[in-house]
């Protein structure tokens, strides 16, 4: 079992300074400073090895989903903006092209 | 002919395709509804592939309640936790007892059934077999079958006999057209 104490004082204020949650050390502050840079492709200068960087960084991307892209060239590490084609809206029109072509959109018989 | 389907954001592509080609094959038209304005492929989703085509739709909230212009529904699934949300959706259910009331066909499929539960009462339904409970617990008849007609409800439990709920929903339509 656990005991509940009231915290001291300086327990409190060390709570206050530490902050709320766990923010990650590298990867949100690239994806921050990327996202208020506005730039479509920026480098990344890294002291050390950059696979360790990229790899976290594409987990990172992976796991929230953003358009972005981590790219290795020449030993050197990019970060670029993903463009996603904008929605095709779903009409008459392109579910006759899905019945023409050979896909999905083909009825089993 | 004109027909209304609502799907799930992430939808299932092996029942959303062959729905809308039943549908087109007839000459009919349609609108498609889901919860969110875009809709992807749930394996797309969750596979990865994230270069496969999105499509826009019109979402829920914006529908206009112009049901009088349709001459029946379609309710399709996909991903699990989408097609959950659309179960509890109130302005989808108000959609669903006003087809109801007026008597127009109803189609739904795998998990997407319980979205009928609220007019299931005392009528025969299948569907996904663990959301045969939440039918049961609101008055409805589950019947462990491929395809139940009750009435002007059509259900099927699983993607592999869409063809066949499809071929009864458009037999219902033109029935009650003639």
């Amino acid at each position: 079992m656990a005991k509940i104490m009231e915290a001291t004082e300086e327990e409190k204020q060390l709570l206050e300074t530490a902050g709320r949650g766990r923010h990650g050390t590298i990867s949100a502050f690239i994806i921050k400073a990327f996202r208020e840079s506005n730039l479509d492709t920026v480098r990344i200068d890294v002291q050390g090895p950059i696979t360790n960087v990229a790899s976290t960084l594409r987990a990172y991307v992976r796991n929230h989903d953003l358009p972005y892209l981590v790219v290795q060239r020449q030993g050197k590490l990019f970060l670029t903006k993903v463009r996603k084609e904008s929605p095709i809206k779903l009409t008459e029109e392109v579910v006759d092209e899905h019945i023409g072509s050979n896909s999905m959109g083909v009825q089993p018989t | 002919m004109n027909i209304l389907v609502v799907t799930a954001w992430a939808y299932n592509p092996h029942e959303l395709w062959p729905i809308l080609t039943a549908i087109r094959k007839e000459h009919g038209t349609f609108t498609v509804l889901a919860e969110k304005p875009i809709i992807e492929e749930e394996y797309g989703k969750w596979r990865g592939k994230r270069n496969l085509p999105r499509y826009s739709v019109t979402t829920i909230n914006d529908f206009k309640n112009d049901i009088e212009s349709y001459d029946g529904l379609v309710i399709t699934s996909g991903q699990r936790t989408a097609t959950e949300k659309l179960h509890y959706d109130k302005k989808l259910l108000e959609i669903v007892k006003a087809f109801d009331d007026q008597k127009k066909p109803i189609a739904a499929i795998c998990v997407s059934v319980p979205v009928l539960r609220f007019i299931m009462k005392g009528r025969r339904c299948t569907c996904f077999p663990s959301y045969a409970n939440l039918l049961k617990e609101n008055g409805a008849i589950y019947e462990d079958r491929t395809c139940v007609v009750d009435k002007n409800v059509i259900t099927v439990p699983a993607e592999i006999w869409v063809t066949v709920m499809m071929d009864k929903f458009l037999e219902g339509v033109k029935v009650r057209a003639v």
